[in-house]
């Protein structure tokens, strides 16, 4: 599809390459430019997630970032794909969704700047449980799960900050999908 | 309030009694006053003074009603029949418009212009009329067929010389004595071999009724009789409300254990809500013939312990039998307070008469106010 | 007798159970089981306020609250949407242009529209939530420049089940307010948000400090909404609400729409949060 092809082509442009490990990114993000690295790193702790996190923290989560832009109606991943990042928003909104035949595509939920997309790097076994799809021209940081894995597996401090701001986002997601479920509109006003 | 003791006051015989029912029905009033019906002494249109329940007596506790004999003569030797005056004031059905076509318009129902004098009014009855005067009248809205019916009112209270097995009025403030709120008021003496009775004057009107009785003036000896048959009544009171701020307490423990403890016991048949002097709540209704010509309107009692008295689209707010008890005991003792400024409850103990399964309100309040920082009943751990 | 009551006659003038003609003057409908009737009374009848409800009967049938849907600043027509759940309200729904309803109202307390000047205005409504909230837009908007940021938060089922539709269209493209739709189940061509009406508040405009949220929907959702207004950063006497409890006398006179001690038909049914917060957020109460 070729909207797949566009997302990465668009990808593409803010390095690929930079998913992978800090050390083999160190040369890379040199040619990238000091301001450019700042900029990323502003930009990440600007986000709401990332709200009061310490700069080292911050520091430790930008070296597994990279920016990514993607064009209304890609789809970001599709359910079932290996969950090897997730996605700060900061600009357009997307659409967790799943397919039900007969019924076609079903949105789920849909997110918005200052979420974020994508908790199943989290959970073994990575897998995307949901398809993700940008409903108008989406900006995000992209952070690398595996980078991420990694430093938190180092790094308990760390660890334990993430999981302080990804706790209370399931927790408000899984209160959201129960007030849905009660379907309260239906018979009630 | 006019001081009773200001008014003319007099000593009438049983013969008396007599002459002031007849000079009442003589001035139009219809007198509803105690009878003897169904095994039980009930309030009821009286005619003569053959009517009253001479001799007789009620025997009350916990569940528990029955008629028994007196060995004197005494025309007010009971305590509380199981229901009082709010009947006849705030009746079980009540009409309140017709439409006779569909095309026309609705016609309210006359307010009723029958005047009625009430004979044998207690100090705690007279207190439950009072608040639901409070109820009906004190509002922004008024019930106008209450205030029709309640500005003819005449009443001829009488002080309890007998407290009955469940009266708890003393704790509520509200008797045995009658303070106010009478054109009459009878002390029943029962000292000497013939009764007589004490009457005193809370109205011109009244004044104007005892003057064309057969009578003579009241002497200090009759006087002190009277006071010291409230106070054999007032010190002969085996029940009572457990002192304390209920309205507080209840407020504070929506989610006490015992509301779980009571549920068990509680059939939520709604008795309580009917014999209670002060329950107020109504259902609202329409009615057609079968040619859907003559429609109506109109109120009936209802009780907070059915589950479609809370009925909003999609089911019951109270749906458990223990929030419905919950709201009829906390809206009686507490948010009664909030609502009209005096608790609803007068300590009749008719609900404790007259429930089935014997649940005694007193007891109620008694057990959380032992424990009122009681952890939350279990349905409130999910 | 010593007392408080009144010659019969007097109370008997103004007897608050006797409805009033009115005359259906349109009918339309909104959503499945959902109409809006505009109704013009016969005789004068007292000016509502935004929040307020009449009594709306069908003799023979009964008769029940709806709230007032219009804007009374904007001619003589009552709008009131219903949906059929009951037989009254079927019945209702089923009225045509022409038809007589009869009328008992204007009832209960509205939204306070008038401590609403000069701050943001936060609306959070859900289903036919949006119903009693209609003639506050329409308020706030006809004089827009006395307050600030306005923003309306609205969540539904389904996108076949958004009420109002083409009004709220209309409303977007004035520009001067946010608007915001949230539905619990969308296909893929719906363009708008998907989730609970709480997670739009997060990322709603609005000055915490300076705003007043008027919330109706659901109970529970109503509920949830005031948690995320309140981490939000507004103050529990800056929410008001619009309770729902059986209402059959709309006077406080026939007991069933008890809520704690409050009456919701005369104390209600708007009430500021903080003073019932105590009793919201207690079972079956």
């Amino acid at each position: 599809m070729t909207t797949r092809e566009q997302q990465f082509g668009r990808e593409q442009q803010f390095g690929r390459e930079q998913q992978f490990g800090r050390e083999q990114q160190l040369g890379r993000e040199q040619q990238l430019g000091l301001e450019q690295r700042l900029g990323l790193e502003q930009r990440l702790g600007a986000h709401p997630l990332l709200a009061g996190i310490t700069e080292a923290a911050l520091a430790e989560i930008a070296a597994c970032a990279r920016a990514v832009e993607v064009a209304a109606g890609a789809f970001l991943f599709h359910e079932g794909e290996t969950a090897d990042r997730c996605y700060l928003l900061y600009h357009g909104r997307i659409a967790l969704g799943a397919s039900q035949p007969g019924r076609g595509h079903l949105v789920l939920e849909t997110l918005g700047p200052g979420e974020i997309v994508g908790l199943s790097w989290l959970i073994p076994p990575y897998r995307f449980a949901y398809d993700g799809q940008a409903m108008e021209l989406m900006r995000a940081i992209v952070l690398d799960a595996a980078c991420l894995r990694a430093k938190i597996a180092a790094d308990s401090v760390l660890c334990c900050a993430l999981l302080q701001r990804l706790v209370p986002v399931l927790a408000q997601r899984l209160q959201g999908a129960r007030l849905q479920s009660l379907d309260v509109y239906g018979r009630h006003r | 309030m006019i001081n009773a003791l200001s008014m003319p006051c007099a000593v009438v015989t049983a013969v008396g009694v007599g002459a002031l029912i007849a000079a009442l029905r003589r001035d139009g009033y219809r007198v509803i006053g105690p009878t003897l019906r169904d095994q039980a002494i009930v309030v009821d249109t009286i005619r003569t003074l053959d009517d009253l329940p001479r001799g007789w007596t009620d025997h009350q506790e916990v569940a528990g009603y029955r008629l028994q004999r007196r060995d004197d003569a005494a025309l007010f030797g009971y305590a509380l029949g199981p229901q009082g005056w709010k009947r006849l004031l705030h009746p079980p059905v009540q009409p309140l418009w017709q439409m006779a076509d569909a095309a026309g318009e609705p016609a309210a129902s006359p307010p009723e212009t029958e005047r009625l004098a009430f004979l044998g009014v207690r100090a705690c009855e007279l207190r439950a009329i009072a608040i639901q005067d409070r109820v009906f009248l004190g509002g922004a809205a008024r019930d106008p067929h209450y205030a029709a019916r309640r500005a003819g009112l005449f009443v001829i209270a009488v002080n309890c010389g007998t407290a009955g097995g469940n009266c708890f009025c003393v704790s509520m403030a509200s008797g045995p004595r009658v303070e106010s709120g009478f054109d009459l008021v009878l002390t029943e003496l029962l000292d000497e071999a013939t009764p007589r009775y004490l009457v005193e004057c809370g109205s011109d009107n009244g004044a104007k009724f005892l003057a064309t009785l057969p009578k003579r003036a009241a002497e200090e000896t009759d006087l002190a009789a009277a006071r010291a048959i409230s106070e054999a009544t007032r010190a002969s009171m085996r029940r009572a409300m457990p002192a304390g701020d209920h309205a507080a307490l209840l407020r504070a423990n929506p989610t006490h254990p015992r509301w779980d403890e009571v549920a068990r016991r509680c059939l939520t048949c709604g008795n309580c809500t009917a014999v209670c002097p002060t329950c107020f709540c109504t259902a609202i209704s329409d009615q057609s013939d079968i040619t859907g010509r003559n429609m109506a309107r109109e109120r009936r009692w209802d009780s907070c312990f059915t589950s479609e008295f809370s009925f909003i689209h999609g089911g019951s707010v109270r749906s458990s039998g223990r929030s419905r008890y919950r709201q009829w005991l906390t809206h009686k003792l507490s948010t009664w307070v909030d609502q009209f400024g005096s608790s609803g409850c007068v300590g009749c103990g008719r609900c404790i008469t007259w429930c089935p399964v014997g649940i005694d309100l007193t007891e109620e309040v008694r057990a959380i106010a032992a424990n009122p920082t009681a952890e939350e009943s279990r349905d409130d751990n999910a | 007798m010593v007392g408080i009551a009144e010659p019969a006659a007097a109370a008997a003038a103004e007897d608050p159970m006797l409805p009033r003609r009115g005359r259906v003057r349109a009918r339309k409908r909104e959503l499945d089981g959902v109409v809006t009737l505009e109704i013009v009374p016969e005789a004068e009848f007292s000016a509502a306020s935004a929040g307020q409800f009449n009594m709306l009967g069908l003799p023979g049938i009964g008769e029940i609250p709806i709230s007032l849907s219009s804007d009374p600043a904007q001619g003589d027509g009552l709008v009131h949407t219903v949906r059929a759940v009951g037989p009254v309200s079927a019945a209702l729904s089923r009225l045509t242009p022409g038809d007589t309803v009869w009328l008992r109202g204007p009832f209960g307390v509205g939204w306070p529209l008038a401590e609403l000047a000069g701050r943001d205005v936060v609306v959070v409504s859900g289903g036919l939530g949006l119903a009693p909230l209609r003639p506050v837009l329409h308020r706030l908007l006809a004089e827009r420049t006395r307050y600030g940021q306005i923003v309306l938060l609205h969540g539904a089922r389904s996108p076949t089940e958004i009420l109002y539709r083409r009004e709220i269209a209309a409303w977007r493209r004035r520009l001067d307010i946010d608007i915001a739709i949230t539905l619990d189940h969308a296909g893929a061509d719906w363009r708008g948000h998907v989730g609970v009406v709480t997670h739009l508040i997060p990322q709603a405009a609005f000055d915490p400090h300076h705003a007043t949220a008027l919330v109706c929907g659901p109970e529970v959702m109503m509920r949830f909404a005031i948690a995320a207004l309140g981490a939000a950063g507004l103050a529990a006497s800056a929410i008001f609400l619009s309770l729902e409890r059986n209402m059959q006398c709309a006077i406080g006179l026939c007991g069933h729409c008890q809520f704690g001690p409050f009456f919701v038909c005369r104390d209600g049914p708007v009430f500021r949060y903080d003073k019932v917060a105590p009793w919201l957020s207690v079972k079956e109460i």
